[in-house]
């Protein structure tokens, strides 16, 4: 199976979600996407940077200090109305975003987008 | 790039291995139960708990009132609705007016002439067989009660109540570094305060602006695998920071959703 295509099987397996992407936040690049409908290159980069503030910015460094932890390593958003779910791996740069239209159970969609990741930087 | 050898660790004695392996072998040790009593209070003011309790349940759990006679009475909740009466009555009637008159029954039939209760939440662990039932709202009318307050379009107003529930702390900031309210744990308030200013200020512009230049709503959580988080919520011109445990997270992001969603 592809990458694209496992972003894919994912995206299928997560209600309400619109759009897959993996990402690698060091280089602030989206390496690859499945999407119910295609979506410009500039929304990709602007999803791409609002998961490498939320998880490695300034902000979410101090953030992770205060919590006790090394690094953050997910971060649940709700923007315009709209959750989102950013996942980095453990160690690396890779990363995964989800986006989705309608209510979806956050914490079983965090756990299968994280299976994903793990089997996805271990490819990669 | 080649991979670093193994270092060597020692191993644990073998007591300690045997002793653990001991304990694997018994049942898993289980978290006490999180138990409300309410006492000395009205029929109505017991009633009117347990109607506040089911209206603020959105995910799946188990409200059991414990009598202090020491029988108990189970309500299987989600989505603000008691779905069923386990080991009672059988399934509820579909129509929400029939099936708030049987709970109701059950209700007061439980509660009898006490003024003390003990209230339980555990998640529950299965899928409810159906997900009619009936709100809190039927329910006030059977059993002849003010509906619980309807936290209505006031995202701030819901964001302070679903807040007051944390078992930690928040603060709540007129603009940055300025405390214009806060709850819960006095340290966790402290500690949020501190980190507010620098913290907010990089985060928040991620909520974007309207076309009119206002500013939009919407929350960010910020945690590890399994830790507590941060919640960092914007309404209006405010900003919200508070310190989420992981446990209590599922329910405040159904929460967060209901109030801060589009659809």
């Amino acid at each position: 199976m592809t990458v694209t295509e496992t972003l894919e099987t994912l995206r299928r397996n997560l209600p309400g979600c619109t759009l897959v992407a993996y990402g690698d936040l060091d280089a602030r690049l989206v390496l690859a996407s499945a999407s119910a409908t295609r979506h410009p290159r500039e929304v990709l980069d602007a999803l791409c940077l609002a998961a490498d503030t939320c998880l490695c910015g300034p902000g979410a460094r101090i953030a992770a200090r205060a919590l006790g932890l090394p690094r953050l390593t997910r971060t649940t958003a709700m923007r315009d109305g709209h959750l989102s779910l950013f996942l980095r791996a453990d160690d690396g740069g890779d990363a995964l975003f989800c986006v989705f239209d309608a209510p979806t159970d956050a914490e079983l969609a965090a756990t299968r987008a994280r299976a994903t990741l793990r089997d996805l930087a271990r490819l990669s | 790039m080649t991979a670093l050898p193994a270092q060597p660790r020692a191993a644990p004695p073998p007591d300690l291995v045997r002793a653990r392996l001991i304990r694997l072998r018994g049942p898993l040790p289980q978290a006490a139960d999180p138990l409300r009593r309410l006492s000395n209070e009205s029929r109505e003011a017991l009633l009117s708990a347990i109607l506040s309790e089911i209206d603020e349940t959105i995910l799946p759990r188990q409200i059991q009132l414990r009598h202090p006679d020491g029988t108990g009475l189970r309500l299987d909740v989600a989505g603000r609705r008691v779905l069923a009466l386990p080991g009672r009555e059988g399934p509820l009637p579909d129509a929400p007016d029939d099936a708030a008159r049987i709970v109701a029954r059950a209700l007061t039939t439980h509660l009898g002439a006490s003024r003390t209760l003990g209230l339980v939440v555990r998640r529950l662990d299965r899928t409810p067989e159906t997900f009619t039932g009936c709100g809190a709202t039927h329910l006030a009318i059977a059993l002849d009660l003010p509906a619980p307050a309807d936290p209505g379009p006031d995202i701030g107003t819901g964001l302070a109540r679903a807040l007051d529930a944390l078992s930690t702390g928040w603060v709540r900031l007129a603009s940055p570094g300025q405390i214009a309210a806060q709850g819960g744990a006095q340290e966790v308030a402290r500690e949020l305060a501190k980190l507010s200013l620098h913290m907010a200020q990089d985060l928040d512009p991620l909520f974007g602006a309207a076309l009119d230049g206002r500013r939009l709503a919407g929350w960010l959580h910020l945690d590890g695998a399994g830790a507590d988080g941060l919640l960092l919520a914007r309404t209006g011109e405010r900003v919200t920071l508070a310190r989420v445990t992981a446990q209590d997270w599922p329910d405040l992001e159904a929460r967060l959703t209901a109030l801060f969603g589009k659809s």
